[in-house]
């Protein structure tokens, strides 16, 4: 497929260049370089956001039907089974002390369940299905925004050291081939399988590391050496900052315990 | 649709997309200042009203919070902890107190009408001084470091780079969080400077560009930093 040729007008076009980016031929980015315009971008940010909020909301959809006083009372039966997991792998190591405890935030839950389910119960101008409705609409929704946000966020700050290193291309052009990054983001789709869940993510965020390295290289004409710099060390940086306020927070503590055992 | 008010959005929509022509085009109009102010209030009514029906509509599904707060006060009555509480009048009054302003803070947050009304006089407002404060201050920084722009040429860019802003609209769901304008805008009062004053490197524009939300923040700082002793006074004398 020519993808620099034209935008591509179907469904399978649009797999195949995504498919084309994952492999990181060079035609898919610059197709998205070639636009003076982040439509193209945009388009992927939010299809790739919608989809990714999609599983998400899809697993929340059983709460819409749930009454208020279902979610309590199913809140209240996982917080006792979490209760009675915890008793039964100590046993042999319980103290009394500990027993005691137990005892005491069982107590606690039962004395305040009439309470909780009083205050699912508390009513609102609209019915509180609305509520549920426009909460669960508003949490998918978000979803493109935050990837927006986090794709916005870190490429202008790879486009920054990119420049700093010698990089000659535009801020379009690169943004709008950076947006191929989040598609291996979909990875997180699958987030919800223990362990491998996880992993996966994980790999989808190194994935589109590796194609913001890509769009360096092809809209930036830098050498592979400066593109995998630019595209490091805005997280090297942050790490850098993150060890120092540590250090800093560190010795603040460090100085307020001396001067305490001091006074 | 009237021509004009068709024409009008489609270079909002351009200037979303950070199109440089389009910016080139705001740039380029004989009345910069004029149509700004007409370009920058209208995204914030747009936008404006979006928060006005989504405000409103959190406020129709949150539940009544003098309810809340009476439900609440029970149940902590009901606690060993608050039989310890009440032996002590001098620690009841004050978690009384205490208890009353927290409530008091939270009606303050909590969704309203009358806050919904103000969000759509506040955002075009907003937006109308942040389009001031960038469009004067980086005109000025860019003119010092050798800029070529007029001033009406930076402000009409710079009205145009409000665009993002219009996905506040968006706000009219309650919950949707609507995340990455301020990169989205600062990305395209970039594109603005930059081709006003297309002599001047990336590195100057830049920070031309960056100056004033920095001063904006250094001088929010300082503010923060002075009335902080004010409000410790003020918190103190409600506790006394």
């Amino acid at each position: 497929m020519n993808t620099a040729a034209a935008t591509p007008s179907s469904l399978r076009a649009w797999l195949r260049l995504a498919l084309d980016a994952l492999t990181l031929k060079p035609e898919p980015y610059r197709f998205m370089a070639a636009e003076a315009s982040l439509r193209r971008a945009l388009l992927v940010v939010l299809v790739v956001g919608l989809l990714l909020g999609l599983g998400q909301a899809l697993v929340a959809l059983p709460t819409l039907t749930r009454s208020p006083a279902a979610v309590v009372e199913a809140a209240l039966t996982g917080f006792r089974q979490g209760l009675d997991t915890a008793r039964s792998s100590m046993t042999g190591q319980m103290t009394p002390e500990m027993a005691a405890l137990f005892d005491a935030l069982d107590q606690g839950l039962e004395a305040f369940r009439p309470y909780l389910l009083e205050l699912a119960a508390v009513p609102a101008p609209l019915p509180s299905a609305v509520g549920r409705f426009l909460a669960w609409l508003g949490g998918w929704l978000s979803q493109p925004f935050a990837l927006l946000a986090k794709w916005l966020g870190i490429s202008i700050w790879i486009l920054l050291f990119a420049r700093l290193l010698g990089g000659r291309g535009g801020l379009l052009p690169y943004l709008a081939a950076s947006s191929l990054s989040v598609i291996p983001h979909l990875l997180a789709l699958f987030a919800f399988i223990p362990c491998v869940g996880s992993l996966l993510t994980a790999a989808g965020s190194i994935w589109g590391l590796v194609i913001q390295y890509q769009a360096v290289v092809i809209t930036q004409e830098l050498s592979a050496g400066r593109a995998v710099a630019a595209v490091l060390l805005p997280y090297l940086l942050l790490l850098f900052l993150a060890v120092i306020v540590s250090v800093i927070a560190v010795i603040l503590i460090i100085g307020l315990i001396a001067s305490g055992a001091a006074g | 649709m009237d021509k004009k008010l068709r024409e009008t959005l489609r270079l909002v929509w351009r200037g979303l997309l950070l199109e440089p022509t389009a910016y080139d085009e705001a740039a380029a109009d004989d009345n910069p200042f004029v149509e700004g102010v007409f370009l920058v209030v209208g995204i914030g009514i747009l936008a404006g009203l979006g928060m006005l029906i989504g405000g409103l509509l959190a406020w129709a599904t949150t539940p009544d919070l003098g309810q809340i707060k009476r439900i609440l006060l029970e149940a902590l009555r009901n606690t060993a902890w608050y039989e310890v509480l009440r032996a002590d009048p001098e620690a009841l009054r004050r978690f009384e107190q205490s208890y009353e302003l927290g409530w008091r803070f939270g009606e303050l947050l909590a969704p309203s009408p009358s806050q919904a009304f103000l969000m759509l006089l506040l955002t075009p407002l907003r937006l109308l001084l942040s389009w001031l404060w960038f469009g004067l201050l980086a005109h000025f920084v860019a003119r010092l470091l050798g800029g070529n722009g007029t001033l009406g040429q930076t402000m009409g860019a710079a009205a145009l780079a409000a665009a993002p802003q219009l996905l506040l609209i968006l706000g009219l769901v309650p919950g949707l969080a609507v995340a990455g304008i301020g990169t989205w805008t600062l990305l395209a009062r970039y594109v603005a400077v930059r081709r006003v004053h297309e002599n001047l490197s990336w590195p100057r524009v830049l920070v031309a560009v960056v100056t004033p939300p920095v001063l904006l923040l250094l001088i929010g700082l300082i503010a923060g930093l002075v009335s902080i002793p004010v409000l410790a006074g003020w918190l103190g004398g409600l506790f006394a």
